[in-house]
């Protein structure tokens, strides 16, 4: 449970300070390396609201990371079944 | 949320600024004449520039003023929190907001003049900026070798797109201008793509702000 909760302060941190080619491959191997890391939904939501576009317009398609995210989470799952790793 | 994160935005330029004037401390002394020298060179020249252009501006306000069009010079001088490549998308966020008089569609340039962005979101003391070369943002401008109105489209990364008939003459390093009454360089052309059989050639224009160093911006609101 600490090293997910570790891992999720840190692409918190990430997020908020690093380039977008460092935070997202992150988040991508997080969801990979804990299962069902749900998370990274918030941590997708968080992106799209800092520095997505079109924010205010109510109907149209504003979350496309954390919905990426959501679709990743939900088809790596039989994946990591089928893989050795330690979490 | 972003008035949550502003106060991490800010810090961090202010260590950035820190570290940038500590790598100053470990130059040689000859190195920092040699760059000063160089400095004062570049600075008289511009100074020069700058002179002659403030003449030819003089010469296009009073002629605007005559034909009763004259331009507003209220402006808003901001500091970029966030930029490029930390925002995914081409978008900035901006430290001045509608406590400044920051309002929305408000035109953001550099302080050097270039049209760079609209403002698409204002909080209270910050704004968020959708830059030209978003991805499928559509930009009227004019391509200044021709005067042929042009629609520049986005590609993101500070890029844009443009399709024009095979007969326009077009050429590398070709200006393209906003098309407003007073008009400012947006970019410049990169690249000229044409196949012998197409009726259209791609034109490939980069924008002249780097996106991924900006510190300072101008809203006019």
């Amino acid at each position: 449970m600490m090293p997910r909760l570790l891992t999720s302060l840190a692409l918190l941190i990430i997020v908020g300070t690093m380039p977008f080619w460092i935070y997202i491959p992150a988040i991508v191997i997080a969801v990979i390396f804990f299962p069902f890391y749900f998370e990274a939904v918030v941590l997708g939501f968080l992106v799209d609201v800092l520095y997505g576009q079109h924010i205010s317009q109510g109907l149209s398609f504003v979350f496309p990371f954390a919905l990426f995210l959501s679709i990743f989470i939900v088809v790596i799952l039989p994946v990591r079944e089928r893989l050795r790793l330690s979490y | 949320m972003i008035s949550v994160f502003s106060p991490l935005w800010k810090g961090e330029n202010a260590v950035a600024i820190g570290f940038r004037n500590l790598a100053t401390f470990f130059k040689s002394k000859n190195a920092l004449i040699e760059e000063n020298q160089i400095l004062r060179d570049k600075l008289a020249s511009s100074e020069l520039t700058n002179v002659s252009l403030q003449t030819i501006s003089d010469a296009e306000n009073s002629l605007l003023v005559n034909f009763g069009r004259a331009s507003t010079n209220k402006l808003i001088a901001s500091a970029v929190l966030v930029h490029p490549p930390q925002t995914p998308y081409d978008s900035l966020i901006v430290d001045a907001g509608a406590v400044d008089g920051v309002s929305l569609d408000a035109v953001v340039s550099l302080p050097e003049g270039p049209k760079i962005g609209t403002v698409i979101e204002v909080f209270n003391k910050s704004a968020r900026v959708k830059l030209y070369s978003s991805n499928g943002e559509k930009t009227n401008a004019v391509l200044e070798r021709s005067n042929v109105p042009v629609s520049l489209l986005g590609r993101g990364g500070g890029n844009f797109e443009i399709a024009l008939p095979r007969d326009v003459a077009v050429e590398v390093g070709d200006k393209i201008l906003s098309g407003s009454l007073a008009p400012t360089i947006i970019g410049v052309v990169g690249d000229i793509e044409m196949k012998p059989t197409d009726s259209f050639k791609k034109i490939m224009v980069r924008s002249v702000a780097n996106i991924y160093t900006m510190r300072f911006v101008v809203i006019t609101p």
